[in-house]
């Protein structure tokens, strides 16, 4: 269970993104703390930094979704939220 | 009216059965049954494969089968849509996904049929991984989703 604390005015909040497809490679999951405000964008530049992926990778390529919904880079992130990272896909 | 009753999608960690799907499908004003089965092949762009794990986010893809299944009736509004997709590891020969469409006349049932797999192969959230004879195994490029396209 994750918390959430105030440091002074700066809310910090825990997010945690479930990996699938050739995210797997990472793990299951990671946690990231952010300020609260961060979009899912600067979201996904944190996890390129992290995994020291290129600007071009397939976190470029990837869209975030929370719960059943899929998140546009322009959503905010306001508090402690598991999402998952959905590289593109190909089933069937 | 959305038809929900018409619609069933499952995602399955045991065997999918053709049986299950046209059992559902079917209905006696429908003249037509079209069943469409994906296999795992025994090779990928000139490489032998052994077996492909399907990873799937269950909750995202149900709902994603389900509002294709939607789409299909809104176009096609007599048909009645049956999607199961496989998750876990396959063998080749191994059944990934089955569609089963009904409708009255045949021609319906071909068309969604085909728009069912297209659609699901573009927004549907599932990923291969191919493994090789040799014991490496490799996660398959594909279709990048958007949040605008996936919430249509």
């Amino acid at each position: 269970m994750s918390d959430t604390s105030d440091a002074g005015d700066l809310k910090i909040i825990t997010v945690d993104v479930r990996f699938f497809g050739a995210f797997r490679k990472y793990g299951e999951e990671t946690c990231v703390m952010l300020p609260a405000g961060y979009t899912v964008g600067e979201l996904k530049k944190q996890l390129r930094i992290d995994f020291s992926e290129p600007e071009s990778g397939l976190l470029a390529d990837s869209v975030m979704a929370g719960g059943n919904r899929f998140l546009s880079d322009d959503e905010v992130l306001t508090e402690d939220v598991e999402l998952a990272l959905l590289p593109p896909v190909c089933g069937g | 009216m959305t038809g929900q009753e018409n619609i069933k999608v499952e995602i399955l960690d045991k065997p999918l059965c053709i049986e299950t799907a046209c059992a559902f499908v079917d209905d006696p004003a429908c003249g037509a049954t079209d069943v469409f089965i994906g296999r795992v092949r025994n090779t990928h762009e000139g490489q032998d494969v052994g077996g492909i794990t399907y990873d799937i986010h269950t909750g995202l893809a149900e709902k994603t089968l389900r509002d294709i299944c939607t789409e299909t009736l809104s176009r096609w509004p007599e048909t009645r849509c049956y999607v199961a997709h496989y998750k876990g590891e396959l063998p080749v020969g191994g059944i990934s996904v089955i569609i089963a469409v009904a409708a009255p006349h045949r021609a319906e049932t071909f068309e969604a049929c085909r728009y069912i797999i297209e659609e699901l192969k573009k927004r549907a959230p599932v990923w291969k991984q191919e493994h090789y004879p040799d014991g490496k195994s490799a996660w398959l490029p594909g279709h990048a989703l958007t949040a605008e396209r996936s919430a249509s």
